[in-house]
């Protein structure tokens, strides 16, 4: 279990994480979305032990990431921006891993390079950006970490890969208990492949959910009443994080579950109701609204 | 049965040190083909060059075999093309190979991968350098193994030298871990390859150019320091960037051989326990080193403040050091601070921007380069205001135990020596030393030597730059060059030396001239045995006679019995107004005492000043004088030299009381009617210019000015002199000693059928009034 307590981290004036507790359990597949500049990769560095926390602790099954060469071996670091050896080749890096990590598998490495369409001989300075993030990414799982961090993991691939790529990191999931932390901006594939999501924004955990729970937590409901009714009737009973209306017509999206929100919304004498359940974006630009990261309000 | 456990760090240590090493196995390909080029290549081109061209001499090869061979080193490993290739290649590759093996840590996606692996950061530290060492060590180990075998097969097996080679090999390697060291624990605690690289450079060459910088200073502006040699060489052994190539020009023999040598094997001692602290503090640093400040400009912590620092003092001194060597200004002292001043702000202000990539930080960090600038000028300042007493300071007689001196009196130009076997080296050579100074225990000589040093520091005259303009227009200087060492009573000595000084306090050391203590260390004639004695010479004092003697050793041990009875005999008023005319000059060659001696001379003379001595009583029984007396009327002309100014005294012994020496030859050409012909061409000329001058300048000119003028442009005047009479009063005013601060006047007498003589000395005072006449610029230009 990953373990973070007050995590605090800065770059000179600019605060990255400020007091962030979270905790992640084994076997997980956690998303972790957030704007821009909001800490993502600062907290995979954190748990990946590449950077030293400024306050707070990082904790994997209880003991501190930073140095710590056991807790270190079990996790494996794909970063955003990549880097290879200076001129190898993939045998060259797979090498160079498996004289770092204990448990890297060269049947695994050699079977996945199957997997990919790969030329391991062939110097990966000459490899597009995908097949570079290809190519760390067979060098991750054939590691066989406990822990996989995966910053933009995606960025890059073609949909055929991508699901290549999630297909094996299910497989490794079910069979080894892997965890994964993976961070991107294309939340419809965080939708498909996480189990939990949390939301980070200035450095904070806004919030962590199943991506269940996430997903039926929110709904987007179009009611038609005649006649209308005053909106603020409904902002007593109801946790509105957007509502408007067109003539008869209302459109609200609010926390909680759709089912019980057209019941509701019946009860108040609409004359029809329907909730739908929001997408992993539509509940990302909603929370980002709430906070004030809203750009429908820029005018150009 | 996962494999962690099995696992080990001993076993990702070797897995990683492997996988490091083949990745540079092309570097160290590379280097170690350089290094061949550059070492054993050249050595086996010099041990196996042709010796047709040279004049072999089979007993020196047979006592020396490497006599014919340039090889440097105390190991004889080293040519000098190696010489300076792998002192190149021994300083770069280790700054090479620290900035290309911990590059990762200056790049953000590498420091990425590096430190998200499991292994510690000390343990990746001590990685790379094992990777280093073995690259930079096992070529160096193995040429050396190489020029050792091709040594002993060609020389044969001098087991001192082959010491040295493993000694020297050793240093090397130390020397380049320790340069590595340094690159790693800049790369640890800057952001980018370029500070590294910057940092590295200036941390590794900032001790020896401040110190000898600061040396520099204190030679040219602390009145009575001067750097020695051993001090020199001392300032080689602060980095390991010039320790090693420092100990290239060691050779065996030399006097400061021995000290030296200790000093820079300590150094090289230091330099490893040096070298394994550096890397425990980088091992620390890193430990705690933020990833994050990987390709950024460092331009926070402690480093380059530092590093500015140094580059402030540096450039601040050499700005005044190169306006001062200019002379932009009249104002010493004032002008080098002021140069100062201004080379330390603006190389502040280069760095600043250079390490903040802009001027946005600059007006911020100005006090601090405000700061540096006062500190760089409080550490001159030290120096311009005497060193916090050193120009003044002078022990109390109490407190001397001895002085040592490089003051030898009239006879100092007789460079006294030891010689073996007490100082040989294991192939039996034999070493001479020269002893430059003598060493005064008596407090009278002692309370002498302080008089004249509290004078000297008194006036504080000479000083190269800062003191020059202080001696005032009628005040003589001699340029005596005399180094004086206290040896304290509390076991410490004190050293001060002046390269020049005034001739009044040059006679302040006259009353040594009759010292037992100086005369048996300074005069051949009393250390001399007369067994080493093998010949004689005895020369009238223009040298238009001279007749060697060979003497028995009985005769020779009366005769240095004599020399040394007239010598002790002289008072100093003797010796400063000498009534007789000297008759001549005694001089002997000895040869080098085959069992040793702590003081011995290969020769000496002595002047024989009066008919009353004892030499001159042993010369005349055995008929010599009568041969040497010179006959005056067959001197063609004298010519007779004045200085212009200070008078200036020739040859190489500098004393209160000057005489001539017989190993002063003539100054002028041996073909007199050239000499007149110039000399009278020269006194036309100086006329002519004279009458121009007072023609073409409309308002008055007076002749005390023409003559300066004329004096300052013409130098020394000379004046020939044929009249029978005047080469009499000439003759007959010849003295044997002249006390430093009376004028005088050098005198050549040509004989006929003879080349030029020994030119003789005249005090200018004992000189009638019509030739002093014809001797002064003013009465020739009227």
């Amino acid at each position: 279990m990953i373990k973070a307590t007050s995590l605090v981290k800065c770059f000179g004036d600019f605060t990255a994480l400020s007091a962030l507790t979270t905790e992640i359990h084994k076997g997980s597949i956690y998303g972790l979305v957030g704007s821009n500049g909001s800490g993502k990769s600062t907290f995979l560095r954190l748990i990946a032990g590449v950077y030293m926390p400024d306050g707070g602790t990082i904790e994997i099954d209880g003991q501190p990431v930073f140095e710590n060469t056991q807790i270190k071996d079990k996790t494996f670091f794909v970063a955003d921006d990549l880097y290879f050896l200076p001129q190898s080749n993939m045998n060259d890096m797979a090498k160079f891993y498996k004289s770092i990590y204990s448990t890297f598998s060269e049947e695994k490495y050699a079977k996945l390079c199957t997997i990919f369409p790969l030329d391991p001989r062939k110097k990966i300075n000459t490899f597009s950006k995908g097949m570079k993030r290809q190519a760390a990414i067979i060098m991750g799982l054939a590691s066989q970490p406990d822990l996989l961090l995966l910053d933009e993991a995606f960025d890059g691939l073609d949909p055929i890969i991508r699901g290549a790529v999630r297909k094996l990191l299910s497989d490794e999931i079910a069979s080894r208990d892997m965890t994964v932390i993976i961070t991107s901006h294309n939340l419809r594939e965080l939708e498909d492949l996480c189990d939990h999501v949390g939301l980070l924004h200035k450095g904070e955990i806004m919030f962590e959910r199943e991506i269940d729970e996430l997903k039926l937590g929110f709904c987007k409901v179009h009611a038609a009443f005649n006649p209308m009714i005053p909106l603020e009737e409904f902002k007593k009973d109801l946790s509105i994080m957007q509502i408007s209306a067109t003539g008869s017509l209302i459109n609200m999206v609010v926390r909680g579950i759709s089912s019980e929100v057209s019941e509701y919304l019946l009860e108040k004498g609409a004359l029809f109701a329907e909730g739908v359940p929001l997408t992993l974006e539509e509940v990302f630009i909603h929370e980002m609204e709430a906070v004030g990261y809203d750009y429908n309000n820029i005018i150009f | 049965m996962t494999t962690t456990t099995s696992f080990s760090d001993q076993k990702r240590f070797s897995q990683l040190y492997r996988a490091i090493f083949r990745r540079n196995i092309g570097y160290f390909s590379m280097y170690a083909v350089i290094l061949f080029i550059f070492y054993p290549l050249q050595y086996l081109i010099e041990a196996f060059k042709s010796l047709k061209h040279y004049d072999i001499n089979a007993l020196t090869l047979a006592m020396d075999p490497f006599a014919y061979y340039n090889f440097n080193g105390l190991g004889k490993n080293f040519t000098g093309v190696s010489s300076v290739f792998v002192t190149v290649i021994m300083a770069a590759i280790p700054i090479i190979l620290g900035l290309m093996l911990q590059s990762y840590m200056h790049s953000k996606k590498a420091a990425d991968v590096y430190h998200s692996m499991p292994i510690k950061r000390e343990t990746l530290l001590l990685v790379n350098a094992m990777v280093a060492v073995t690259i930079i060590a096992v070529p160096m180990i193995v040429y050396t193994l190489l020029i050792a075998v091709v040594q002993i097969a060609k020389f044969g097996f001098f087991p001192s030298v082959l010491g040295y080679m493993c000694l020297d090999t050793l240093g090397w390697l130390v020397c380049s871990f320790v340069i590595y060291i340094v690159t790693a624990l800049v790369a640890v605690c800057v952001g980018t390859v370029f500070d590294t690289f910057v940092f590295t450079c200036v941390l590794l060459f900032a001790a020896p150019v401040i110190s000898g910088l600061y040396l520099v200073l204190c030679d040219m502006f602390l009145f009575g320091f001067r750097a020695n040699q051993l001090t020199s060489y001392l300032i080689f052994n602060f980095s390991p960037i010039t320790l090693m190539p420092c100990r290239l020009g060691f050779y065996e023999g030399s006097d400061i051989y021995t000290q030296v040598l200790f000093h820079s094997n300590i150094s090289i001692l230091l330099m490893l326990v040096i070298g394994c602290v550096l890397f425990v503090l980088a091992a620390r640093l890193y430990r705690r080193r933020h990833s994050e400040i990987a390709e950024q400009a460092t331009s926070s912590g402690i480093l380059p403040k530092i590093i500015m620092l140094i580059g402030t003092v540096v450039c601040g001194v050499c700005f005044g050091l190169i306006f001062q060597m200019v002379g932009v200004s009249d104002n010493n002292k004032l002008s080098f601070i002021m140069w100062t001043i201004i080379g330390g702000l603006l190389a502040y202000i280069i760095m600043e921007v250079i390490f903040n990539r802009g001027f946005k930080t600059l007006v911020r960090s100005l006090p601090l380069g405000a700061g540096m600038v006062v500190l760089t000028v409080g550490l001159i300042s030290l120096i311009f205001t005497g060193g916090l007493g050193y120009e003044n300071r002078i022990p109390s007689i109490e407190n001397i135990s001895s002085v040592e001196v490089n003051y030898k009196g009239r006879y100092g130009d007789s460079d006294p020596m030891a010689v073996g076997p007490y100082i040989s080296d294991d192939e039996g050579h034999t070493f001479t030393k020269r002893l430059a100074t003598i060493t005064l225990e008596q407090k009278e000589n002692i309370e002498t030597l302080r008089l004249f040093h509290q004078d000297v520091t008194g006036k504080k005259y000479g000083s190269q730059w800062s003191s020059r303009k202080n001696v005032p227009d009628d005040v003589s200087m001699v340029y005596p060059n005399i180094v004086i060492t206290y040896h304290l009573s509390n076991g410490r000595t004190l050293t001060r030396a002046y390269d020049s000084c005034d001739v009044e306090s040059m006679m302040l050391l006259a009353p040594l001239e009759t010292q037992p203590e100086l005369l048996y260390q300074a005069y051949p004639a009393f250390y001399t045995e007369p067994e080493n004695i093998v010949e004689w010479y005895v020369q009238d004092m223009f040298g238009s006679k001279e007749m060697k003697q060979i003497y028995s050793q009985a005769d020779s041990a009366k005769l240095l019995e004599a020399i040394r009875t007239d010598i002790s005999a002289l008072t100093l008023e003797q010796l400063s107004d000498p009534k007789d005319s000297p008759i001549g000059i005694l001089s002997f060659n000895a040869q080098l005492p085959k069992q040793g001696s702590e003081r011995c001379s290969t020769g000496g003379y002595f002047i024989i000043s009066s008919r009353e001595q004892e030499t001159y009583k042993f010369l005349k029984s055995k008929g010599v004088i009568d041969e040497i007396t010179p006959d005056l009327s067959k001197v063609k002309g004298v010519v007779v030299s004045v200085s212009s100014g200070n008078y200036y005294r020739y040859g190489s012994a500098i004393s209160a009381l000057y005489q001539i020496s017989p190993d002063y030859n003539e100054f002028y050409s041996a073909d007199y009617d050239n000499i007149k012909d110039s000399i009278q061409e020269r006194i036309r000329m100086i006329k002519e210019d004279a009458k121009m001058k007072e023609q073409t300048v409309t308002e008055e000119v007076y002749v005390e000015d023409r003559a300066v003028a004329a004096a300052s442009y013409y130098g020394d005047l000379e004046q020939v002199f044929e009249n029978e009479a005047d080469i009499r009063v000439l003759a007959q005013a010849v003295t044997a000693t002249i006390p430093a601060n009376e004028k005088l006047v050098y005198a050549n007498f040509y004989f006929e059928g003879t080349a030029t003589g020994t030119p003789v000395m005249i005090p200018y005072s004992k000189l009638p009034a019509e030739i002093q006449k014809q001797l002064d610029y003013n009465e020739i230009i009227k």
